[in-house]
């Protein structure tokens, strides 16, 4: 259990600081400051706390992994694993979200959102299409008419295909 | 004297009461609903706040925060399944008195505590802000610096189990607020060529993705688990009778319970990171320990439902303190009100007591006419929140997805939060199935600016001499005495602990 899933995670930290420790230089134009208060100031010091801490985590979780045999509930507190499933539900949610946001543009809001509510009934758990196709469809409408005429927040209503 | 009357007459005005009415009620039904919470509410909600008056827009985020605290407390009771966090200890004798048939007894016990310690408080608030704040008027950028490194650890130790994860999402959390320009220099930072990023990462973005779409992945994990055998969930009775009505002079013999837990919530709330949860079960501790008979807690005692409620409750006044007096939010609701305070022109600190007087009276007004809404609507809408919290989870969650994404989209008009909002759920995930506390990465993030300006400043004031600047500073020295006392505390707790 050294290498258990939180360790592999605290390893992950570790490499992706580092890498964001190398890149920060270009990405702080700070002029070639060489003042120890500038810019890169706080990005460095996170940075590096962050690393350091990471390391003290994987230490002591690896160290009281390797006397229990198992993960320590001290440091440990939710021990749930990271699952086929739980990857399907990350995965899906974020597929969902990610298509979205791609065709809002082109679709408008209201295809959008109808598809993405749907979508999302189906997925929790809905089984009855044609019923959760009506309710999706007076989501969406009443969503958008409070938008629009409560709040006056005006929404891309219909789909716009000259931007194909 | 005159600002408090106009305070007052602004609070009672006709915005700011129907924003009170419909955030108490949307924070009552959000609350209620398990998963879904008042910062939820006010992450998804606090667009549509822009387009209104800063008074109307803070009253409508107040009734959420309150109205939420107490919506947590109805699932509690009638499906012994805690709508937020801090109704969890209002479970333990509300679930058996509901079971017993006495379901409406227990949420007027719940209601009327919750009230009343909410009205402690905020008269508590009302006495302690304004002396602190002139206090708080003598802190310089030394000062400052140590007060909220004080709160970053102090949030970060609490908040999550493992204090070291605490420290590390708070990092990351002043990391994130660090893309955009240096305050100083105005250079562009961590912006990876995108100009959208130049103004830095919007907290709502952030805040909906990691309450929000996290929750939603949760939901959705839970449903496979479930569907597939894995982990099976356990399903609480429903208590079908309601039974009889809370008698107002047995209310009133709790006198003793209420008081007590209120104060217990006002001190608690005004330290960044403890929560209302904590301070739930400090009520409900104290308020077995000083019963008379300790041996019915857990089987149906009233006493176990006042203690708890009135603690939870006084933490929205006592959270109060901390914010206005000092900027400082002390949880994840009031670090999401800072973004809209400062949407609105309002930038909390102690500074507000002189500029606008007559905004934090009518924001001390405003609370505590909240307590009666809070009354009002929770007294005739109990029963129909009763019914609302057992809709399919399915279409509950899935609205929520839709008004994320919404809400993001009024507010910025922008793909580009969009693939924030998704960025961060996914980071929200992983971050609540790992323990890094998200209350800790908040914090950090909100605090972040207001501890890089300070520390700059007080490196340049103490010209390479930081140690002695420190030393001839003696608020400064006290917080930083705080700090490294904090830090040991919470770690011999955890020794002790796991010992």
């Amino acid at each position: 259990m050294i290498f258990s899933l939180r360790n592999k995670l605290s390893i992950i930290i570790i490499c992706l600081s580092i890498i964001a420790l190398i890149i920060l230089p270009y990405q702080v134009n700070d002029g070639g400051s060489s003042f120890f208060g500038g810019a890169q100031l706080i990005p460095n010091l996170t940075l590096s706390l962050i690393i350091i801490l990471s390391f003290v985590d994987l230490v002591i979780n690896g160290f009281f992994s390797f006397i229990k045999k198992k993960d320590h509930n001290f440091l440990i507190s939710n021990g749930e694993s990271f699952g086929f499933y739980d990857f399907l539900a990350v995965l899906l949610i974020t597929i969902a979200f990610v298509t979205f946001a791609l065709a809002l543009p082109f679709l408008g809001y209201l295809i959008t959102s109808f598809f993405l509510i749907l979508f999302l009934f189906l997925i929790n758990g809905g089984k009855n299409i044609f019923k959760l196709a009506i309710l999706s469809a007076i989501s969406v409408i009443f969503m958008y008419c409070t938008m629009r005429f409560l709040f006056g927040i005006y929404l891309q209503t219909l789909p716009d295909f000259s931007l194909i | 004297m005159e600002n408090l009357i106009i305070g007052i007459q602004n609070a009672l005005t006709l915005g700011p009461l129907i924003a009170l009415i419909a955030g108490v009620t949307i924070g009552i039904f959000m609350g209620a609903i398990p998963g879904l919470t008042a910062a939820m509410a006010i992450a998804l909600l606090a667009p549509i706040t822009f387009g209104m008056q800063p008074i109307t827009a803070i009253a409508f985020l107040i009734g959420i925060y309150k109205g939420g605290t107490f919506g947590g407390s109805i699932s509690a009771i009638l499906l012994n399944i805690p709508g937020s966090p801090e109704a969890s200890a209002t479970s333990f004798d509300g679930f058996p008195l509901a079971k017993k048939g006495r379901a409406r007894e227990a949420l007027q016990m719940a209601l009327f505590a919750s009230v009343a310690g909410a009205i402690i408080a905020d008269i508590l608030l009302y006495v302690v802000a304004a002396p602190f704040s002139k206090f708080a008027l003598k802190f310089g950028p030394t000062e400052l610096t140590f007060v909220v490194l004080f709160a970053f650890t102090f949030v970060a130790g609490l908040t999550g189990k493992s204090m070291i994860r605490g420290l590390i999402a708070c990092s990351f959390g002043i990391l994130c607020a660090m893309v955009g320009l240096d305050p100083m220099s105005a250079t562009p930072r961590l912006t990876f060529g995108f100009i959208e990023l130049f103004d830095g990462l919007s907290l709502l973005s952030i805040a909906i993705g990691m309450l929000g779409l996290a929750e939603i992945i949760f939901v959705l994990e839970k449903k496979f688990r479930e569907k597939y055998g894995l982990k099976k969930v356990e399903i609480a009775q429903f208590g079908e009778k309601r039974g009889p009505n809370l008698n107002l002079v047995i209310f009133f013999q709790y006198w003793k319970t209420i008081l007590r837990s209120s104060f217990i919530g006002s001190c608690v709330g005004a330290l960044p990171g403890i929560g209302a949860s904590m301070a739930a079960f400090l009520g409900y501790g104290s308020a077995k320990k000083y019963s008379k008979q300790p041996e019915l807690f857990g089987k149906g005692n009233l006493d176990g439902i006042a203690g708890p409620e009135a603690a939870n409750s006084a933490v929205v006044g006592g959270s109060f303190v901390p914010l206005l007096t000092l900027g400082i939010p002390g949880n994840v609701t009031t670090a999401l009100m800072v973004g809209t305070f400062l949407v609105h022109g309002i930038e909390p600190g102690p500074h507000v007591f002189n500029n606008q007087p007559i905004l934090i009276y009518s924001i001390f007004s405003i609370l505590l006419i909240a307590n009666f809404f809070n009354l009002i609507i929770g007294l005739l809408g109990s029963g129909i929140y009763s019914h609302i919290i057992r809709l399919p989870e399915y279409i509950i969650y899935s609205i929520v997805g839709l008004t994320c994404l919404t809400g993001v989209l009024a507010a910025s008009s922008t793909i580009f939060d969009l693939y924030i909002v998704i960025i961060f759920g996914v980071i929200g995930y992983f971050m609540k199935k790992f323990d890094y506390s998200f209350v800790a990465f908040l914090i950090g993030f909100v605090l972040a600016p207001e501890f890089e300006l300070s520390f700059r400043s007080y490196l340049l004031l103490a010209q390479g001499d930081p140690v002695g600047l420190l030393f001839s500073r003696p608020i400064a020295l006290f917080f930083f005495g705080l700090t490294i006392l904090a830090i040991f505390k919470i770690l011999w707790d955890r020794i002790i602990k796991m010992n």
